[in-house]
C-alpha cells in the first residue's frame, strides 16, 4: 500500500525536476558529496529490491527448490508450462475478479463518501475520517479472525444464525467456490476502504473552494455541480486511487487467503500474488513462481505506464 | 441555510455514520467477544457483549502465551526499521532535494520505481539471501530486508518537505561555515521534525503489522515470534472447545499498540498517508 | 640423540598441556541439538517438554532445543532454508506426504549410516517390517516412524441415546452409518450427522478413495501414475461429497471442526486418532469411538497419519546425540507416554505390554479403536518427484471442487489424474 502512494506525484516530479532544483547549491556542493548522502539508501535498495527482481529473472528459467533454487535449467519452459495452464488462466481471471470487487469497495464507496462531506464541516469531515482509517491501522492478520468467527461454518456463526433468520441452511462460507472469493474481498475492502476515503475527501479538500463557489452562484446545483465542477477537478484523485487499487488489489486479499483459505477451494480464492507465495513456499517450485513474479511485474509495468500516460493526458488538459 | 442543503447535509450524516458503524461493528464484535465468558460465547450471538463480562480470556492468554516476548520482538522489528530506514532516508532525501548532480533523474527515479517491485516478488530470492548470510530466524533477518523494500517512499515523503524548506536559511548556515552534514542534522533535520516523527509513525505502523514476512523468516522460531506471527501460531493451534473468547483477546492484544498511537496521535498519522499521495 | 629426545620431550610435553587445556572441557561441553516439530501447546507441547526432560536427566551433556513448527509444508520450508545455510537441525518431524520429496531432495542421514556410526540395530530390530516398510524408499530408511495416527470416527453417544440408538453398537459399514443417519440428525435438533476434519490435504480422501477399492498412485509399466481417475476412486469421493452436498455433513476445516463436534454441533466427527487426548479432555458429553467405515465389500485402508523422525545432523558429535534422541523418542518409555498423551499408535509389541500403557489402553476403549486398525493402515500417499506436493495440492483442489458441488467427483479426480500425471512424468517404480 505504501509503495503505491507516490504514483502522480512520479509522474509529476519527472516534468518539475529541471525547474525545482536549486541552482546556488550545485555549485557550492559539487562532486561526490551527493552520492555520499545516497549512497547507503540505495545500497539498501539495490540489495533488497533491484538484485532479488534480477534473481526472481534469473531463477524463471530454472526449476529447483529452496535448497537447490538452479537444480536445472529448462529455459522458457516455465512460461509456456504457465501460459498453456487452465489453472494459471484461471488464477489471472479471479485476480480480475478481485479487482473489480476492490473498484466497489475501495473506489466507488469511498469517493460516494468522500462526495458526500462536501456539505459537512471539517469538524465533522475529521470524525468520519478518523473512525472509518481505524481498520487500516491494525494488523490484518489479527482483524481478519473476528471475520473468520462471522463465517464459521456450523449453525452457530453469526452469518449462518443470520441467513436462519430467512430460513437459509447453514453454509461453509469459505468452502463455497460462490461465497469464498467475495467473502474473501469483503474483508479487504472493509479494511482499506477508510484509508481510500481519507485520500478521497483530501482529494476533494484541494479543489479550490473559489471554484465551487463560483459555479454555484453560476447556478450550478446538484448533479450539475457535481458533474461539471467537482468531478473534473477531482479526475486526478480519483485516477490515483483507481490505480492503488488496481496494483493492490492482489496484495490487499494476501492476508485472508494464508490465514483463511490457502488459495481454496479448488484455486476459488487464488489469485496471483498468493499463487507465487504457495509454489515458492508450498510446493517449493521456485521456477515456476519466479516465472509468475516476472508474469506480475510485467502486468504492473502495464498498469503504471497505463496509468501515467492517463494522467500526463489529464493534467495537460487542466492547463 | 436552504431546506434543501439542510435536507442534503443530513442525508450525508445519515449515510456516513451508517458506514463508520459498519466499519466499527467488526471491531466492536472483537472486543465483545474476547470479553464474554467461554461457554457463552454463542449465545445471543447478535449481540457483541453479554449482561456478565469478564477478563479470563484475557488471563488465559497472558498465562499461556508468551505475548510479551512477542511484544518486545515486535517493537523490536519495527523500531529497528524505522530508525534504520530513518538514518537512510534522512540523508539520501538531504542529497535529493538540496544538490544538483548528474546521475538526480536516473538514481531518483531508481529510488521512487522501487516502490512499484511488489512485495512478495521479493520474498524468494531475499528468503535465499537471508539463508545464505545465516540470518533466518533472527531479528536482524527480519529487519535487514525491509530497509531497502519500502524505503523509497521515507525518501521520496522528505524530499517533498525539504523542497518546501526556505533555502535562505541553508544558505545563511553555509555561509557560516557549517559541513553539509551539520546543516542536516542542526537545521534541516530539527525544522522538518514533524514530518520526520509521522514517517517514524508510518513506518513503525506498518511494520507493526506486518504479517506473511516475519512468518516467513522468523516463523521456525518462537524466539523471533513478532505478536502477528503468535496470534497466527495461537489461532492454528488445535487446541478445542470454545476457545473464540481467548483468540479474539489475543487478536485485540496485539492490535492494541498500533490503535493506542493511533488514537494519540490521530492527525498526524492520518496526514503522513494522506501526504504521500496528495502532495508534491 | 639428545636432539631427538628433547623433540619427543617438546612432544610430550605439548600433549599434556593440550590435554589438560582442553580435557575438561572435552568433558563438560554439552551439545545442543534442536528437535523440529509441530507439537504446539495444544498439540501435545507439554509432552515433548517432558520427554525432552528425561531424555537430557539420562544424557547430561546433551541439550535438546525444542522448535515448533506452524504445521508440516512451513516445517520443510524452514528445513529447506536452514540446511541451505549449512546448519542443519539435528531431528525433524517430517509429515508422511512428504517422505518422497525429503528422500529426492534434502540431505538427510539415512538410518542404516546412523546405525553403522553409533550403534543401535537391535533398536531398530524391534520394528516390525511393516513399520519399517513404511519409511523405506528404495533400499533405504529414511527415517523411523514415529507419530502414527489413523483416522476413526468419534461419536456422542448422548446423541444415540436420544435417537433411541445403541450407543455400544455404532455402525461399521458406511450404509449402516447413512441408514441411522436420519434419524441421528431428525432426534438431535437437525443438526448434521457427519463431519470430517481435514487440512489442506489428501488424508480423509485416500481413505475414501482406497476403502473404496481405488489407489492414489498406481505403478505402471515402472513409472508412477495417479490412480484417481479409476470408478472405484470416484464413488469413494462422491460418497463423502453426497453426504456434504445434502448437508448431512459439515463441511469444515479440522480448526472448525474439531471444535464444532466437541460443542455438541455435530453428532460424528471422522479424525485423526492423534486428536483423541484433546477431544477426550474437552467434551462434556460421552465421547466414543468406532472404526473408520467399510464401503460394499471393499476391505478398509486408512493412511497412516503423524510423522517420521529424520537426522541431518551432519557434526558427528550432534548426530550421535541426535541419533540417541531419535532412540530415546521410539524407546518403549517414550512411546508409552507419547502414544498415551496424544493418541498415536504403539509401534511395536514391546510398548503394548509396558506397564503404563498396558494400564491405560484398558481403560480407554477410544484407543483401542485406533490400534485395532493397525493392520489396515497403508503409508499416506507422497506423490514422487520435485513436483509432488504440487500434485498432492492437485488431488485436494478435486476433493474441494466434489464437495463444493463444483464438479462431480469423477470430473473433478479425471481432471486431478491429468494433471498429476503430467507433474509425475517419468517417475520410476518398481512392483
Amino acid at each position: 500500500m505504501d509503495r503505491t502512494l507516490s504514483l502522480p506525484t512520479f509522474a509529476r516530479y519527472t516534468r518539475t525536476l529541471t525547474r525545482s532544483g536549486a541552482q546556488f547549491w550545485s555549485r557550492s556542493l559539487r562532486g561526490l558529496q551527493p552520492y555520499l548522502y545516497i549512497a547507503p539508501a540505495l545500497t539498501a535498495i539495490v540489495l533488497f529490491v533491484y538484485l532479488p527482481l534480477v534473481r526472481t529473472v534469473h531463477l524463471s528459467f530454472y526449476q529447483g527448490n529452496l535448497l537447490n533454487p538452479t537444480r536445472v535449467y529448462v529455459g522458457l519452459t516455465n512460461y509456456t508450462q504457465l501460459l498453456d495452464s487452465p489453472i494459471f488462466q484461471r488464477t489471472l481471471l479471479q485476480s480480475g475478479y478481485y479487482v473489480l470487487f476492490s473498484l466497489i469497495g475501495s473506489v466507488i464507496i469511498p469517493v460516494s463518501l468522500a462526495l458526500l462531506t462536501l456539505h459537512l464541516t471539517d469538524k465533522e469531515i475529521d470524525f468520519y475520517q478518523s473512525t472509518l482509517f481505524l481498520p487500516t491501522v491494525m494488523a490484518f492478520n489479527v482483524v481478519v479472525l473476528i471475520w473468520a468467527f462471522f463465517l464459521l461454518p456450523t449453525p452457530n456463526g453469526l452469518f449462518n444464525r443470520l441467513i436462519a433468520l430467512f430460513g437459509q441452511a447453514p453454509q461453509s462460507w469459505l468452502k463455497d467456490p460462490l461465497f469464498a472469493l467475495p467473502s474473501i474481498a469483503l474483508m479487504a475492502n472493509w479494511k482499506i476502504m477508510g484509508f481510500h476515503f481519507l485520500l478521497a475527501v483530501a482529494g476533494l479538500k484541494a479543489i479550490p473552494r473559489e471554484c465551487l463557489e463560483a459555479a454555484y452562484v453560476d447556478g450550478a446545483h446538484g448533479w450539475t455541480l457535481m458533474r461539471r465542477v467537482v468531478l473534473p477537478l477531482f479526475a486526478p484523485t480519483g485516477l490515483f486511487l483507481i490505480t492503488v487499487t488496481l496494483i493492490g488489489s492482489m496484495d490487499a486479499v494476501f492476508t485472508p487467503i494464508r490465514v483463511l483459505t490457502e488459495g481454496g477451494p479448488n484455486n476459488a480464492t487464488n489469485n496471483l500474488m498468493y499463487a507465487i507465495y504457495s509454489e515458492g513456499f508450498r510446493f517449493f517450485r521456485l521456477g515456476q513462481a519466479s516465472a509468475m513474479s516476472v508474469i506480475l511485474i510485467v502486468l504492473f509495468g502495464g498498469v503504471i505506464y497505463w496509468q501515467y500516460r492517463l494522467l500526463d493526458r489529464w493534467v495537460t488538459y487542466e492547463r | 441555510m436552504s431546506v434543501e442543503t439542510w435536507r442534503v447535509r443530513w442525508f450525508a450524516r445519515s449515510l456516513l455514520s451508517l458506514a463508520a458503524l459498519i466499519v466499527l461493528l467488526p471491531l466492536i464484535y472483537m472486543v465483545g467477544i474476547s470479553l464474554k465468558p467461554a461457554g457463552r460465547v454463542f449465545e445471543n450471538v447478535f449481540l457483541p457483549f453479554t449482561t456478565t463480562v469478564t477478563l479470563q480470556n484475557y488471563e488465559n492468554v497472558l498465562k499461556t502465551v508468551p505475548m510479551f516476548r512477542y511484544l518486545w520482538n515486535s517493537i523490536l522489528f519495527s523500531f529497528g526499521v524505522a530508525i534504520g530506514q530513518l538514518l537512510l532516508a534522512l540523508p539520501a532525501a538531504f542529497a535529493f532535494s538540496y544538490y544538483e548532480f548528474r546521475l538526480k533523474k536516473t538514481l531518483l527515479a531508481l529510488v521512487i520505481l522501487s516502490l512499484m517491485v511488489p512485495f512478495v516478488v521479493t520474498y524468494i530470492p531475499n528468503y535465499l539471501l537471508l539463508a545464505d548470510l545465516k540470518l533466518i530466524n533472527t531479528l536482524p533477518g527480519l529487519i535487514l530486508p525491509m530497509l531497502g523494500i519500502s524505503l523509497g517512499f521515507g525518501i521520496f515523503l522528505l524530499r517533498q518537505h525539504f523542497m518546501s524548506f526556505p533555502k535562505e536559511i541553508l544558505e545563511a548556515a553555509m555561509i557560516d561555515g557549517a559541513a553539509s552534514w551539520q546543516v542536516l542534522l542542526r537545521v534541516v533535520a530539527p525544522a522538518n521534525i514533524s514530518a520526520i516523527t509521522a514517517l517514524l509513525i508510518y513506518i513503525l505502523i506498518n511494520t507493526w503489522n506486518q504479517f506473511i514476512w516475519p512468518l516467513l523468516i522468523g516463523g521456525g522460531r518462537e524466539e523471533a515470534y513478532t505478536l502477528t506471527v503468535g496470534v497466527q501460531m495461537y489461532f492454528i493451534n488445535p487446541e478445542a472447545g470454545n476457545r473464540w473468547g481467548a483468540i479474539l483477546a489475543a487478536s485485540v492484544l496485539a492490535a492494541l499498540p498500533t490503535v493506542i498511537v493511533y488514537l494519540i496521535m490521530r492527525k498526524g498519522v492520518l496526514r503522513t498517508f494522506t501526504e504521500g499521495a496528495i502532495k508534491g | 640423540m639428545r636432539k631427538a629426545l628433547s623433540v619427543v620431550w617438546l612432544v610430550v610435553v605439548a600433549l599434556l598441556v593440550s590435554l589438560s587445556v582442553f580435557s575438561p572441557t572435552a568433558a563438560q561441553r554439552t551439545v545442543t541439538i534442536e528437535y523440529w516439530n509441530i507439537n504446539n501447546q495444544g498439540f501435545g507441547g507439554a509432552i515433548v517438554d517432558h520427554l525432552i526432560e528425561l531424555f537430557e536427566a539420562d544424557n547430561p551433556g546433551i541439550n535438546v532445543e525444542p522448535r515448533v513448527q506452524e504445521s508440516y509444508p512451513g516445517l520443510v520450508q524452514n528445513l529447506e532454508l536452514q540446511l541451505a545455510s549449512g546448519n542443519p537441525p539435528a531431528v525433524v518431524q517430517i509429515g508422511w506426504p512428504y517422505l518422497d520429496y525429503i528422500y529426492n531432495n534434502l540431505p538427510y542421514i539415512p538410518v542404516g549410516e546412523l546405525v553403522e556410526r553409533w550403534g543401535g540395530a537391535e533398536h531398530v530390530a524391534q520394528f516390525p517390517e511393516n513399520i519399517l516398510a513404511m519409511t523405506r524408499m528404495g533400499d533405504e530408511l529414511v527415517g523411523l516412524a514415529y507419530s502414527l495416527s489413523n483416522p476413526v470416527v468419534y461419536y456422542n453417544a448422548d446423541m444415540f441415546v436420544k435417537a433411541g440408538l445403541d450407543p455400544d453398537n455404532p455402525p461399521t459399514t458406511w450404509e449402516g452409518w447413512l441408514e441411522i443417519a436420519p434419524q441421528l440428525s431428525e432426534a438431535n435438533g437437525g443438526i448434521p450427522v457427519f463431519n470430517f476434519g481435514y487440512g489442506s490435504d489428501n488424508w480423509i480422501l485416500q481413505a475414501f478413495v482406497e476403502s473404496n477399492g481405488g489407489r492414489m498412485l498406481v505403478c505402471e509399466d515402472g513409472e508412477y501414475r495417479s490412480g484417481l481417475d479409476s470408478p472405484e476412486a470416484a464413488a469413494g469421493l462422491q460418497a463423502w461429497a453426497d453426504v456434504v452436498l445434502s448437508k448431512q455433513s459439515l463441511n469444515a476445516h479440522y480448526n472448525e471442526a474439531t471444535p464444532a463436534f466437541i460443542a455438541g454441533e455435530t453428532v460424528t466427527y471422522t479424525y485423526s486418532i492423534a486428536g483423541r487426548g484433546n477431544i477426550q479432555s474437552q467434551a462434556s458429553f460421552d465421547v466414543r469411538a468406532t472404526t473408520f467405515p467399510q464401503f460394499g465389500d471393499h476391505p478398509v485402508r486408512v493412511p497412516s497419519g503423524g510423522n517420521l523422525l529424520v537426522v541431518f545432523a551432519t557434526d558427528p558429535a550432534q548426530q550421535e546425540a541426535a541419533w540417541k534422541f531419535v532412540q530415546h523418542l521410539t524407546s518403549v518409555a517414550g512411546l508409552s507416554e507419547w502414544t498415551r498423551g496424544m493418541g498415536y499408535i504403539p509401534l511395536y509389541e514391546a510398548v503394548l505390554s509396558e506397564p503404563a500403557y498396558a494400564e491405560f489402553i484398558a481403560q480407554n476403549p477410544i484407543q483401542q479403536v485406533g490400534n485395532s486398525q493397525r493392520e489396515r493402515m497403508v503409508r499416506w500417499t507422497s506423490f514422487p518427484g520435485p513436483n509432488g506436493l504440487a500434485a498432492g495440492e492437485a488431488a485436494f483442489r478435486a476433493t474441494q471442487a466434489a464437495l463444493s458441488g463444483e464438479m462431480s467427483a469423477a470430473e473433478a479426480l479425471a481432471q486431478a489424474a491429468r494433471e498429476i500425471d503430467q507433474l509425475i512424468a517419468g517417475q520410476p517404480c518398481t512392483e
